[in-house]
């Protein structure tokens, strides 16, 4: 039992000690170390959901050009948008395979 | 209460790591996908300025891709829809502003009562010439980015 509180009482000191390092650290140089470790991972993900980002960005375009739901648009809507927009509209129609 | 070293060395290992990642960021160095991403979510917040600074990023160091091409257009696409909804309520300003002398919106200009009324349409119409103003210059910015040669 006083094994187990000395072991407690040790990792909450370590924990403390750790956390205002890294705080003071943070504090110092303004850097954010361990969002620093997470970005390496961060830049993969990026890549992977890049897409998924630009056919929403486009969609919102669409919404605020015709006001409606991308969904919802007719053809001539559809082909008007391709001409103000022909590498996004050509980059959709790869990427949702129309 | 001292932390232990292996854990000292972990955090300047992660100090090391945020700083030299905070300077390949900056230059562009990272790879093209987490600038384009950093563009898209700027411009979902409304936030032109970061939105094209991120795409320049992607092509500082990168060639440009069709997805770097795709983002231009849709940040261009994102400014000019601003800029054509300006313009509308601009003409509706100036139609309510400077109407014919022979219309009935010009005779009705010239009653007091409106005069608080018509300063505030005319600040109104400043207020989104300068904003049209402000988005012209980002997408001159924009652009002037595709003539930038690579490798810069």
């Amino acid at each position: 039992m006083r094994k187990i509180a000395k072991t407690t009482a040790a990792g909450g000191a370590g924990f403390l000690a750790g956390l205002l390092l890294e705080k003071g650290l943070e504090s110092l140089t303004g850097l954010d170390f361990v969002d620093g470790l997470f970005a390496v991972s961060g830049s993969i993900l990026a890549a992977l959901s890049v897409n998924r980002d630009l056919v929403e960005a486009a969609a919102r375009n669409i919404e605020q050009m015709f006001g409606k739901d991308p969904l919802e648009i007719t053809e001539s809507e559809w082909r008007q948008f391709k001409e103000t927009n022909p590498k996004t509209a050509e980059w959709l129609e790869k990427a949702l395979k129309v | 209460m001292v932390p232990a070293l292996s854990f000292l060395a972990k955090v300047l290992a992660g100090l090391i790591t945020a700083a030299g990642l905070d300077q390949l960021t900056k230059h562009g160095y990272m790879p093209q996908a987490t600038y384009i991403k950093a563009a898209l979510k700027a411009l979902e917040k409304d936030d032109l300025d970061e939105a094209i600074r991120n795409y320049k990023l992607s092509v500082k160091k990168w060639r440009p891709s069709q997805r770097s091409e795709v983002t231009a257009e849709i940040i261009s696409s994102a400014i000019s829809l601003r800029l054509a909804k300006l313009e509308s309520r601009l003409a509706e300003l100036q139609a309510i502003l400077h109407p014919p002398w022979y219309s009935l919106q010009y005779w009705r200009n010239l009653l007091p009562k409106n005069r608080d009324r018509l300063e505030q349409l005319r600040q109104e119409q400043e207020g989104f010439g300068e904003a049209m103003r402000v988005l012209q210059k980002l997408q001159a910015k924009l652009e002037e980015n595709d003539k930038v040669p690579q490798g810069n």
